[in-house]
């Protein structure tokens, strides 16, 4: 009888002593599965582009590229700073602009199909010639490709220190432009596994 | 692009169902190939026909 007491009261105190050590385990295990799950779900590739540039050979590249890697399912971010936000401008506004501000609007573009080639325009017959080659290769027109860059997910960033110099307002950009500085660039561009300068 | 067709009309259609594209770009075959190994999906049949290049791909995921 004494042994069958000391037997249970052996087994108790073990059960005891092995869920206490086993508590320890289950904690770690249960804190390794957690971080597992993470690894896995793990932000998608991502592809940074700068675009300073608004010659249709610069231009059009950096939108074929962004595409390309969105149907890859990458995460794409283009930055458009300097003559590259033209190709986010949607028209002009001359109202409430100082003289300088007002001059440079003039020669600046109004929207994306004012694009021209680098080389060989021509007085713009080159352009011309050019935008009927790719017609008839059916590549899309720069304004096809950005609209097709924003239904496949591309973020599109204007540089804010580049309107504020040229007097941009955010009225003569797209609607679906999001509006920031290098510090974005930088944030956007330190997660990417492909930086691409246009 | 046909590329960025296939992506966004893949998006569109269930697991296991078929997609058949024609293309006439020249890149195509390498393009749609890098895209199969990069993403997954099924490369069941790839043809060309003069300048047509027929390409069917079937939805893994």
């Amino acid at each position: 009888m004494e042994d069958q007491k000391l037997k249970e009261y052996i087994d108790a105190l073990v059960e005891e002593k092995v869920n206490e050590k086993t508590l320890a385990f289950q904690n770690q295990l249960e804190n390794i599965q957690q971080q597992l799950s993470t690894v896995q779900v793990r932000e998608n590739e991502k592809i940074t582009m700068l675009v300073t540039s608004f010659e249709l050979d610069k231009v059009i590249p950096a939108f074929i590229i962004a595409n390309g890697a969105a149907s890859f399912g990458m995460d794409v971010t283009l930055f458009f700073t300097l003559w590259g936000i033209n190709a986010l401008k949607e028209k002009s506004i001359y109202k409430g602009k100082n003289i300088k501000e007002k001059m440079i609007t003039m020669m600046l573009p109004s929207n994306p199909k004012s694009t021209t080639i680098s080389r060989l325009n021509m007085m713009g017959v080159g352009t011309s010639m050019m935008k009927m080659m790719m017609k008839e290769n059916n590549i899309e027109t720069l304004p096809d490709l950005i609209d097709l860059s924003i239904d496949m997910g591309a973020k599109l960033i204007a540089c804010q220190m580049t309107m504020g110099m040229m007097g941009i307002t955010t009225d003569e950009i797209r609607k679906d432009v999001d509006f920031g500085g290098v510090a974005l660039y930088i944030e956007e561009a330190s997660e990417s596994n492909i930086t691409l300068t246009f | 692009m046909p590329i960025v067709k296939i992506a966004k009309t893949i998006r569109t259609i269930e697991v296991s169902e078929q997609i058949e594209v024609l293309a006439t770009d020249p890149a195509f075959k390498a393009d749609v190939e890098a895209w199969i190994r990069k993403t997954g999906h099924l490369l069941i049949s790839y043809t060309e026909e003069g300048r047509n290049r027929i390409a069917i791909i079937e939805k893994t995921k």
